[in-house]
């Protein structure tokens, strides 16, 4: 796995942990351990080169927790 | 949380191997399941031969054929490439079926909103036209959107070798301007002439001598009856060779990357049995592994789509036909993602090939017996042996050629290549005319293999089309002017 991915998984594990803290839920969650769909697609293009080899996503677990937020991705388009 | 967790895979294109074979009908037309979304990076045919211009004989021509069947009235937008793909011609010199060289062209958009005052006077408001051109097509002025490439010349691996620019031998410039698609006789009076005036003198670094480069739509010059081919060879496969007429490309464009190149700068260590030099080359496209659509494209803005992340290859091209009808459907996007030094994976579709199995039930022929099928194997992963083989070469798919054999004048070339007794063709290489459908078929049929393992070997196999030599061009590029998109001849 490369370091871009590292990054993104713990990105995405930072904010799920962040979001299970509220003390108004005493449930304890799982953090998920697949890699946000979205956030992989931004550090992708926030990691353009011409010199980078393409990541591995053969054995990556994607979620896509925005199939239904039409905005996700307009910081992008900014 | 709306947590929809799927198994990745996806995306790109995969990749897969090689090898071999043999047959069927088109070269490479939307051949693999994800390249048919991307057409504009489909590479369709690949050819590499000893320049037979007269005085050229010191050069090699490389030419990568992408977007396939064109109409030619396809506007208004016509066929532009990616400006968000790289196009590249690889070269393998020393045979170990790792890229050595590579040629890699970027294109990229020239747009130029050209307004006509609408309304009433007094009142006017300029309004953009919707047409790539509002008048004679060759004057700047009156084009609204174009096209122009660089070419880059990359030593050592694709991605982190060593990455020179080559520039126009004329001009100094390191953009080259791509003609705009034979919109028709009104646009152009002349589009000949004016493609022509693409063909550009290019300095290459590290060559002591200029060569040439083009980039622009060409007529499709691979004979073939697809239709007929893939409604399970609905055809007679020995019948006369010209039985079924030009075939249904006929009346189809395509868009080149053609570039003739000193053969001292292609050459290297590689040579075969008699010291012969061998130059192995290939074609792919990239594009970068993520995109985004925008969903509101405007203008000003970030246009259709972000892209970004690494260049990921969806297309792969060398031998004809390869991933056509030798390498199976489930492995297809793979082989576009492949590159030949991983192409072991795929030997079992060479060594034991499925199409003369299928060619023997549906007609009364017999398969060859003789697997695994090494005879395959020399013309497609290695080479002729005191041909086009060079000594100790990994086993690989691409197109290899030994460019000390003397070229055969267009007016007598055979386009059955080695086959018809002309060593300056198919597989040595691959010209325009040869028809390497007729060719791969004997071939996959055992015209090589022992005729007690092959019996039926020896027919004249053809799917019943042959290009009319006479509509290519005996000069750089070499492939003929495109049809035009009007007016309409039919």
């Amino acid at each position: 796995m490369s370091n871009l991915l590292k990054i993104a998984v713990l990105a995405v594990s930072g904010l799920i942990l962040a979001g299970c803290s509220d003390s108004s839920n005493n449930r304890v969650e799982r953090p998920d351990p697949s890699l946000d769909f979205t956030t992989f697609v931004k550090a992708e293009i926030a990691n353009t080169s011409d010199t980078r080899a393409a990541v591995e996503i053969n054995n990556t677990d994607f979620s896509f927790n925005d199939e239904n937020n039409p905005q996700a991705y307009d910081d992008l388009f900014r | 949380m709306n947590t929809a967790t799927k198994r990745s895979a996806l995306a790109i294109a995969v990749a897969g191997i090689c090898l071999g074979a043999s047959l069927s009908q088109a070269s490479s037309h939307r051949e693999a399941p994800f390249i048919t979304e991307v057409p504009k990076v489909d590479g369709t045919d690949f050819y590499m031969f000893r320049s037979y211009e007269t005085g050229r004989e010191d050069f090699v021509t490389l030419i990568a054929n992408y977007l396939p069947l064109q109409d030619a009235y396809g506007g208004p937008n016509y066929f532009d490439l990616d400006e968000d793909a790289i196009y590249e011609i690889h070269i393998d010199n020393d045979g170990n079926a790792v890229e050595d060289l590579t040629f890699r062209f970027e294109p990229s958009d020239v747009f130029n909103d050209i307004q006509l005052s609408v309304g009433d006077t007094g009142a006017e408001e300029m309004v953009s036209v919707p047409l790539k051109n509002i008048g004679d097509a060759t004057a700047d002025g009156n084009v609204q959107a174009s096209q122009e490439y660089s070419v880059k010349v990359i030593r050592g691996d694709r991605r982190t070798g060593t990455v020179q620019t080559a520039t126009n031998a004329t001009t100094g410039m390191n953009t080259f301007d791509k003609p705009l698609d034979n919109i028709g006789g009104k646009s152009f009076a002349d589009y000949a002439g004016y493609a022509d005036g693409h063909i550009y003198g290019i300095n290459i670094p590290g060559c002591s001598i200029n060569g040439k480069v083009f980039v622009g739509q060409r007529k499709e010059a691979f004979a073939v009856n697809l239709g007929e081919i893939f409604d399970l060879v609905n055809t007679n496969p020995l019948g006369a060779r010209d039985a079924e007429g030009p075939g249904d490309l006929a009346d189809k464009n395509v868009t080149s990357f053609a570039l003739e190149v000193p053969t001292a700068c292609l050459t290297g260590t590689a040579a075969n049995t008699n010291g012969d030099p061998v130059i192995g080359a290939w074609t792919t496209a990239s594009v970068r592994q993520a995109r985004v659509l925008n969903p509101a494209p405007t203008a000003d803005g970030k246009g259709a789509t972000v892209e970004g992340g690494a260049y990921t290859q969806v297309s792969r091209l060398g031998m004809p036909l390869v991933n056509e009808v030798v390498i199976g459907l489930k492995d297809k996007d793979l082989f576009n993602a492949s590159e030949p030094k991983d192409d072991g994976q795929f030997a079992t579709y060479v060594t034991h090939p499925t199409l003369p199995e299928l060619l023997e039930i549906l007609f009364d022929v017999t398969a060859p017996n003789n697997f695994p099928r090494n005879d395959l194997v020399s013309v497609f992963l290695t080479g002729v042996a005191g041909v086009n083989m060079p000594v100790g070469v990994t086993t690989s798919e691409m197109l290899r050629l030994n460019p000390a054999i003397a070229t055969t004048p267009a007016a007598t070339q055979d386009d059955l290549g080695v086959l018809g007794g002309d060593n300056a063709g198919f597989p040595n290489g691959r010209r325009p005319v040869d028809d390497t459908v007729d060719a791969a078929l004997r071939v996959a049929m055992g015209v090589l293999a022992d005729p007690s393992d092959a019996p039926d070997g020896m027919l004249p196999y053809t799917d019943g089309v042959q290009l009319n030599a006479m509509e290519l061009r005996t000069t750089f590029p070499y492939l003929a002017t495109p049809l035009a998109g009007s007016p309409n001849a039919n």
